[in-house]
């Protein structure tokens, strides 16, 4: 007869049990505001935001004019993370890179190569 | 008025002025607090960075690197390099812990920045070939010391920090150089 309270009760609290909340999936995107002279580059990320998470930004623009590259990171506090302005001709190859890394470990990534066509 | 707007009215002003300086075709400096009345330069001009680089254009040859890179938050870190006839970085970092690593190849080399916060760590700027213009407007708490070289010439360099800054190592070799310290 215990054996079967027990059974019973178990069973109730399974019924009864709050399912776990999904985890949030982290995604990194960067935005690109293409302007005929320039691209304007933004690191964004979208998910939980805890102490450990950092983020790094790399642009490099590559053209006749030359190369300019900048690589920037910092805590993620928001969605939205640096932003980056390269100007830009016909010809110019743009490549970007935003990366998500809780402590050393990378959560989320995105990638821009595109060879510019104003 | 936005202190990152007077840095950047500052630098064009300066960049403007640049080639008129010549002195000795060497030189290191290394000061804590140059009498430099800067901020008589600093004017109100409601340009944001891109805006503000984008004024100088007009004086340089097509071709030109400029990279505008903005940041909000804790732990700022930027490295960034360019190499090219003709280079131009705006800067702005808002936040605690700032730092940031520049280097530009070539002529016509032309740094705006812009920190705002505390805490700030490694500054790192290098300047080579002719024509080399820094200025850094540094408004908080600490710095450590930080260093600015430019190599070739027509070099100029300019900082306004904040009272807890420690000096700056601004050294510079070539022909026609100045810098301009302001410590608030």
């Amino acid at each position: 007869m215990l054996h079967l309270l027990t059974l019973l009760l178990l069973a109730g609290c399974a019924l009864n049990a709050t399912p776990p909340e999904p985890v949030s999936p982290s995604s990194a995107r960067i935005e690109v505001d293409r302007q005929p002279d320039r691209y304007e580059l933004t690191g964004v990320y979208t998910g939980p935001v805890t102490e450990d998470l950092t983020y790094r930004l790399e642009v490099t623009r590559e053209g006749q004019s030359g190369r300019s590259r900048s690589s920037q990171g910092g805590a993620v506090l928001s969605d939205t993370l640096s932003t980056s302005t390269v100007n830009v001709s016909d010809g110019d190859r743009v490549t970007a890179r935003l990366t998500i890394l809780d402590r050393e470990r990378v959560i989320a990534e995105d990638r821009l190569d595109e060879v510019v066509d104003a | 008025m936005n202190t990152s707007l007077r840095l950047l009215s500052l630098g064009l002003a300066l960049a403007i002025s640049a080639p008129a300086l010549a002195q000795s075709s060497e030189a290191y400096v290394s000061q804590a607090v140059a009498q430099a009345d800067v901020a008589a330069t600093v004017n109100g001009s409601g340009l944001n960075p891109f805006e503000a680089l984008q004024a100088t254009l007009p004086e340089v040859p097509e071709g030109t690197n400029v990279l505008v890179l903005e940041q909000m938050g804790i732990g700022n870190q930027i490295d960034a390099q360019q190499a090219g006839l003709n280079n131009r970085v705006a800067l702005t970092q808002n936040g605690d812990r700032n730092a940031f690593v520049l280097s530009q190849i070539g002529n016509n080399n032309l740094i705006l920045a812009s920190i705002n916060g505390s805490d700030n760590g490694l500054i790192t700027v290098n300047q080579s070939n002719d024509d080399n213009v820094y200025a850094l407007y540094l408004d908080g708490d600490f710095a450590p010391p930080h260093t600015v070289t430019q190599t070739g010439g027509q070099n100029l360099a300019t900082q306004v920090v904040g009272p807890g800054s420690t000096p700056i190592d601004i050294q510079q070799f070539g022909n026609g150089i100045e810098v301009l310290v302001e410590r608030y």
